[in-house]
């Protein structure tokens, strides 16, 4: 085989850097390095300096160089498994002092062979080669070819190692660095070929509860997780997801118990959150038993009557006008399970006895505390699993009725979602950060007399839309904020029928499947081929290829389904008279 | 939901048993240009510049040439100027643009007295001891000219009505012959000899904005006219470098300029690089092959810097280093030259001040940082700049030592004897290019100071020394090995005095109390340096498949956690982004500054935005947004990434903005980020965010931006812009808005968010009873899990002290097989408890240690 049979590897030919001399080097820890200056490798420091390649080498293998100037001795190295721990191997050397050329054996120092020259000079190329156990030393005079000038056998070091390049002072100067494995043998112990590796799972992370005042669990759930879905809504944001996990009986028995209203979170490759929300009911599956807890959100434990009170006093008794108990609260619930205010209704009954209706129901188990059920199939069974039904947090405004009954006059449509927002009884569910809530003056009525959720009471607001009547779009997104804000009446997403790239954006990124948000419009720009694209609020509205999103529910890991309609500002206006359906 | 599935990623064949994982090293070392410091040297309180420079290579005097009359002349290598052409029968009128020193050391200046026929050329052939006028009578101003291999003296310019015309000179300059008239109307042209001999002229076509090229081919007797090219206006620099080919700076147009570079000896040119936001004015090529300087004026129209530019690549890629004046004002031109001791001149005007010829300390560089290592003295900062130490003193008695950095090592700091009020200083010298405030020290002392003794830290506030509020790990350096030195700048720490005749930021260490004998520490084998870089480099890691990885922060910032007392650096939210790719020129950190910018990366204040100092910013300079009143949207900032390193920034990211509002409500400003790939409309607009407190540093984060913005580009192509856009609206005039660097964390090799949930005082990483927490992110030890994210005490009990929420897009890793950086962002709620906001201090400080267990598709053999 001829001398080189590897390519060169560097050539050093960049700016200025190092020690080490590039990406690819590595300086032994407590040794003074190699670096590139004008295109050439030359030493950090005055005494001399050594620079490792960082790929390892197969056992048959070569190295080599040249030298632009000489130090007083410049070496060559291969098969060395580490400079310091572990110094195996061979190495070449020139050596100016006497005009030779030596072999050397690391691990003893001993020399395998020794030749003189007439002279070294500047411009010299140095190579040694391992092959098997031929250990060769490779010399090309500056202007001449390369010739091997000592062969010699040697096992000492039969394995694969680094190749090195050492200077003994600043003085010297090499170039072209080349070598690596010989072509056709083994490729040893370590890997050629680069992998490259792109991370691009979904965090799905679950703490405590929010509305505890004291939250310790936390964890990244996802390689448990064998199933998990999302859905979004353009009234409502972040609405519902469902999340199959398998763990240890013990874990899962774990979220039997703890499990009903922890937070989750879910976070795209890059970080960024996805959906969040809280856990609503859970089925625990532990072969043929299995075991549900919740709807959270069907709790009662803060409970009021409305009534219509009856009067005894005369006969037959009279009905009197509607009225409603002041709040029983049943704090043993509220303390694990946040607070969920319900509203009994009853008719021809005293106060005494509405009050007692609120504290029965208080104190009902199945009413005040989250439902269960535990079923049993002797015929057959699944696997040991937990299925964690989650809501988003709008949900939490279906939780409380929203009072301002003294107030009269109005507010606007802004100040009036953020008031009842501020109500809300659990605190720290819904961010105080009321920046994504659009300005929208128009006005409204302050009084509500607390026969209304919150959830009833954005959405009629929503609904009104403004004095422009825009329509808007509603809905708790990251870190419960809410955003209030007007559909922006421009294509954002497109689709295409043909082809496999998903839904992209206007300026052509695809948009991942668990990256799609509702409240945009979307467009198929292959169907109908040939209608002018919708380039107006206008055409969008008449053009049957734009479609305004309604909902996304994405599926791990590519599932996505969209659904859509028009918008139409009539809906607005029926609203504001009384005559629309509140969202 | 894996890229790889389950079973295989936990099912490869590790090289060491599961839960083992083997040290990585990593290092921080980065190379510190610290002589680049510029002092004006001489000033002749005129209105022009100083175009030019030579030196006359017998006596090693320096001349300059001034386009106010004046030529002058240093014979102390620059650090003094005098009127050499005073008293000459031309000095009254004379306007300098060029000199050149020819083989026989005969002096040349050229320029321009409004006369045709008289002053155009002046020489001097002994020295500058006299000067005579040897203009030819068609010559109304010289602009360029060189002397050819054969001894040729060519010069170029205008004749009389604006035409140019070319001369040549046979006899050392004695006499010119016109010998060649275009018809061209110029007011600029250069020549340069290329590598072939050709000669080549360029001159500006004042009929549009294109250049004509000439070339002659025996030695500037005949020349032909080449056609012409879209140079974008007139020559202002032509240039062959050390690889043989031409190099053309057009820059008169006051827009962006291009680079055009030649590799045909002057026959075709292309563009070779665009550098957005200032205009190139002159640019040399220094003894290092390939290190191109430049100098520009800002926007050459108004008070604004001299900037300095440099490339390392032959012009392909351009780093603004910094300032070397203010309020430069365009004049004929800026000069630009490198003595031979290595020394840079260059010769502008300030507004107000005049002509000034300033010149650098003789440039140097070392090596400042650790070399890889598994311990944990890889230090990691929470910014990227480049200002590093420039100066250390040691105070004995009154008496200062030499400049002893860079020292020889191993270095004694302080006397022998210590006595009181003995001190030790370091700075930064302020008229460093990339000079600017830093925030801690990094020590590595062989021998601890020992004795009874009081050491302390102090700082120059403007009217006297005073105390700095420090986390000292080195206990007043009685703690042997790599330990540092932290603390907030603080906001009156004055660059006013001089220590030892040098102005810089300075803090020192003072003795006081001292009682019986004080054995002074020793610095062993590397230079004290401050910790700048908010990343790592690894080596490679031999593997099929990306290893398994795991890290380990320990904050080296913090005493006591939140609320605490100051410096408060603690953190409790980290987020590391893993990179392979671009490792030449990607940063994660862009800092919205007009100095120590990256290679490649510019950046321009928009409307009603200024840049200003700012002790706290990592550069020690801002960008501000002050909105007069109501304003809309619209772009207070623009970052470019030049055509050179905009491919290395292909890639997803977590973009967060580092900002404050001064004062006001939380709705008095929105930001948003605006990603354009292409003038043609490409971009990508993020949602806006407001800043909810008035704290310095608060974060915005803006979430995932990608680059190139379009997916239909490949990797390998180009927009013709590339941009990053800070925008801004205001509900009111009442706040400023400060901007401080946008950190893109890269997210689509490997990404962690870690984040305190807790948020309690005692979940943060920090230090508190000597005993300091660290951040382990493991993905290695414990193969129940894929990853961990828990906060351990960094002694050997290894106490679990928090669990921090892991979001990550997958277990911790290393690629396989190539060199790689880790980028880190680490921030700290400015309160605990349920409600906060994330700001994130950039004197945030972090030892890192890494371990790595390859993974292999299959068994192996020897390992």
């Amino acid at each position: 085989m001829t001398f080189p049979a590897t390519p060169i590897l560097d050539d050093f030919d960049r700016p200025d850097e190092g020690p080490p001399p590039g990406a690819n080097w590595l300086t032994p820890a407590g040794y003074d390095g190699l670096k590139v200056s004008g295109g050439q490798c030359i030493c950090d420091q005055p005494g001399g300096g050594v620079a490792q390649w960082g790929m390892a080498t197969g056992p048959d293998c070569e190295v080599r160089a040249s030298v632009v100037q000489y130090s007083v001795t410049v070496w060559v190295l291969a098969r060395v498994e580490d400079w310091i721990s572990s110094y195996t191997g061979y190495a070449v050397e020139l050596d100016t002092f006497d005009n030779s050329i030596y072999l050397f054996e690391n691990v003893s120092g001993a020399t395998l062979g020794h030749v003189n020259v007439a002279s070294l000079s500047a411009g010299d190329k140095i190579g040694l080669r391992c092959q098997g156990s031929t250990i060769s030393a490779w010399y090309c005079p500056v202007g001449g070819d390369w010739t091997e000038v000592i062969n010699v056998a040697d096992t000492t070091t039969p394995g694969g190692g680094y190749l090195f390049l050492y200077l003994d002072n600043d003085t010297g100067i090499f170039d072209d660095f080349g070598g690596g494995t010989l072509p056709g043998s083994s490729t040893g112990p370590s890997p050629t070929t680069p992998s490259f590796r792109r991370s691009l799972q979904l965090s799905i992370n679950l703490e405590d509860p929010l509305y505890l005042s004291t939250r310790s669990f936390v964890r990244r759930m996802t390689p448990f997780i064998n199933r998990y879905s999302q859905e979004i809504r353009a009234i409502g944001g972040y609405w519902a997801a469902t999340l199959v996990l398998t763990d240890s009986i013990r874990k899962i028995e774990d979220w039997a118990e703890y499990g009903l209203g922890r937070h989750i979170a879910v976070y795209n490759p890059s970080l960024v959150e996805i959906w969040e929300g809280f856990i609503n009911q859970l089925i625990v599956t532990e072969g043929p038993e299995q075991f549900s807890r919740g709807p959270l959100i069907d709790t009662g434990n803060r409970r009021k009557t409305t009534y219509s009170a009856i009067n005894a006093g005369t006969a037959p008794p009279a009905v009197g006008s509607r009225a409603t108990t002041a709040a029983g609260n049943n704090t043993d619930s509220q303390a694990l399970y946040g607070i969920w205010e319900k509203i009994q209704a009853a008719n021809q009954i005293t106060s005494t006895e509405a009050t007692q209706l609120r504290d029965m129901f208080l104190n009902d188990p199945t009413r005040a505390y989250p439902d269960t059920s535990l079923d049993s199939s002797l015929s057959s069974g699944g696997n040991i699993q937990v299925e964690l039904q989650c809501l988003g947090y709008w949900h939490f405004l279906t939780g409380y009725y929203y009072i301002n009954s003294a107030a009269t006059g109005y507010e606007s449509i802004t100040t009036k979602i953020q008031n009842t927002l501020a109500a809300a009884p659990n605190a720290g569910i819904f961010s105080t950060d009321y920046s994504q809530i659009a300005t929208n003056a128009t006005l409204v009525k302050k009084y509500e007399a607390g026969d209304r959720t919150g959830e009833t009471i954005l959405k009629e607001l929503n609904s009104l839309s403004d004095s422009s009547f825009n329509p808007y779009t509603i809905g708790f997104y990251n870190n419960r904020q809410l955003v209030y804000q007007p559909v922006t009446m421009a294509v954002e997403y497109q689709r295409r029928a043909t082809g496999n790239r998903g839904i992209i954006n206007q300026v052509n990124r695809e948009i991942r499947p668990w990256d799609v948000l509702p409240a945009r419009w979307i467009f198929r720009p292959d169907f109908l081929v040939g209608r002018h694209p919708p380039i107006t609020a206008a055409t969008l509205g008449q053009d049957p290829r734009a479609a305004f999103i309604e909902t996304v529910q994405f599926e791990a890991p590519y599932s996505l389904s969209i659904n859509g309609r028009k918008l139409s500002q009539l809906d607005q206006v029926l609203s504001r008279k009384g005559l629309g359906g509140g969202g | 939901m894996d890229d790889v599935s389950l079973q295989l990623e936990r099912s490869h064949w590790t090289a060491n048993a599961p839960g083992v994982g083997d040290c990585v090293q990593t290092s921080n070392q980065q190379n510190w240009a610290y002589g680049l410091a510029f002092s004006s040297v001489h000033n002749d309180g005129g209105v022009a510049s100083w175009p030019d420079f030579t030196r006359h290579a017998a006596s090693g005097d320096l001349y300059a040439v001034s386009s106010i009359r004046l030529i002058v002349k240093s014979i102390d290598n620059g650090a003094t100027w005098a009127n050499n052409l005073a008293g000459a029968p031309l000095d009254a009128a004379w306007q300098g643009h060029g000199i050149i020193t020819l083989t026989n050391d005969t002096l040349i200046a050229f320029g321009f007295t409004g006369t045709t026929g008289s002053g155009a050329v002046v020489r001097s052939v002994n020295n500058g001891g006299a000067w005579t006028d040897e203009s030819e009578a068609t010559m109304e101003l010289i602009d360029d000219g060189i002397q050819t291999t054969a001894g040729t003296i060519i010069l170029t310019g205008l004749q009389n009505g604006s035409i140019l015309g070319i001369w040549r000179s046979i006899d050392n300059g004695a006499t010119f012959n016109l010998v060649y008239s275009s018809s061209l109307s110029s007011q600029r042209s250069k020549v340069v000899q290329a590598a072939n001999g050709d000669l080549i002229v360029l001159g500006q076509d004042l009929s549009s904005t294109r250049s004509q090229v000439y070339r002659s081919s025996d030695d500037g007797a005949t020349w032909l006219g080449l056609g012409d090219f879209a140079s974008n206006g007139g020559p202002e620099r032509l240039m062959r470098a050390s690889d043989s080919n031409l190099y053309l700076l057009p820059g008169s147009s006051f827009i962006g300029p291009v680079i055009y570079k030649s590799i045909t000896n002057g026959t075709s040119w292309l563009p070779l690089a665009n550098i957005a936001g200032s205009s190139f004015n002159n640019m040399i090529e220094t003894s290092t092959p390939g290190e191109f300087y430049a100098v520009a004026d800002k926007d050459s129209v108004g008070a604004d810097p001299t900037e300095l530019w440099r490339s390392t690549d032959y012009g392909l890629t351009w780093q603004l280093l910094g300032q070397v004046s203010g309020n430069a004002v365009m004049s004929i031109g800026i000069g630009l030259y490198q003595n031979n001791d290595g020394r840079l001149f260059v010769g502008t005007r300030i507004a107000g001040v005049g002509a000034d010829i300033f010149r650098s300390d003789v440039p140097a560089t070392v090596s400042l940082g650790r070399e890889t290592t598994c311990t944990t003295e890889v230090l990691i900062a929470n910014n990227y700049h480049y200002a590093n130490l420039t100066h250390i003193f040691i105070d004995d008695g009154g008496v200062f030592s030499a400049n002893l950095f860079p020292a020889a090592l191993p270095l004694t700091l302080f006397p022998a004897f210590p006595a009181n009020n003995d001190a030790l200083y370091f700075g930064i010298k302020s008229s460093v290019i990339q000079g600017g405030p830093f925030n801690n020290l990094a020590f590595d002392l062989s021998t601890v100071m020992a004795g009874i003794y009081t050491l302390t830290w102090e700082y120059y506030n403007g009217a006297a020394w005073a105390t700095l509020t420090t986390t000292d790990n080195t206990i007043s350096l009685s703690n042997p090995g790599v330990h540092s030195l932290h603390w907030t700048p603080p906001s009156n720490w004055a660059t006013t005095i001089a220590v030892n005749g040098v102005i810089a930021w300075w803090v020192r260490a003072r003795l006081s109390n001292i009682s019986g004998a004080v054995v002074p520490p020793v610095q062993q084998n590397r230079n004290i340096y401050v910790a700048i870089t908010n990343t790592i480099t690894t080596p490679t890691v031999s593997s099929d498949i990306a290893a398994l990885a795991q890290l380990k922060l320990t904050n080296l910032s913090d005493l006591d956690g939140p609320g605490g007392n100051a410096p408060n650096l603690f953190d409790n939210r980290i987020v590391v982004g893993l990179r392979s790719v671009g490792l030449a020129n990607f940063v994660a950190n862009l800092n919205l500054s007009d100095k120590q910018q990256s290679p490649g990366i510019t950046v321009a204040v928009g409307t009603n935005a200024t840049f200003d100092d700012d002790i706290l910013a990592p550069t020690g300079r801002r960008a501000t947004y002050n909105p007069g009143g109501v304003e809309a949207m619209a772009t207070r900032a623009t970052i470019s990434l030049s055509s050179t390193v905009a491919r290395d920034f292909y890639g997803v990211f977590h973009a967060f903005l580092r900002a404050k509002r001064t004062a006001g409500a939380a709705t008095d400003l929105s930001v948003r980020l605006q990603v354009a790939t292409g003038s043609g409309g490409i971009s990508f607009t993020s949602i806006s965010k407001q800043l909810q407190s008035t704290t310095a540093f608060e974060v915005l984060d803006f979430g995932e931006i990608a680059l190139p913005v379009s997916s239909a580009f490949k990797s390998t192509d180009l927009a013709d812009t590339t941009e990053i856009r800070l925008q801004a609206s205001a509900a009111s005039g009442v706040p400023d808005l400060y901007l401080y660097d946008l950190i893109l964390i890269p997210v689509d090799e490997w990404a962690i968010d870690a984040v305190d949930k807790a948020n309690e005082s005692d979940s943060d990483v920090g230090r508190s009873n000597g005993i300091g927490k660290l951040l382990d992110i493991d993905s290695i030890t414990d193969p129940r899990f894929d990853i961990k994210t828990l906060i351990r005490t960094a002694d050997a009990s290894g106490f679990v002290t928090a669990e921090y929420n892991p979001i990550t897009n997958g277990p911790a890793i290393l690629q396989s097989n190539v060199a790689q950086r880790l980028w880190f962002l680490a921030m700290q709620t400015s309160t605990t408890g349920a409600a906060y906001n994330w700001i994130a201090p950039p004197e945030i400080v972090h030892s890192i240690q890494l371990w790595a267990n390859p993974r292999y598709l299959a068994m192996r053999g020897s390992r």
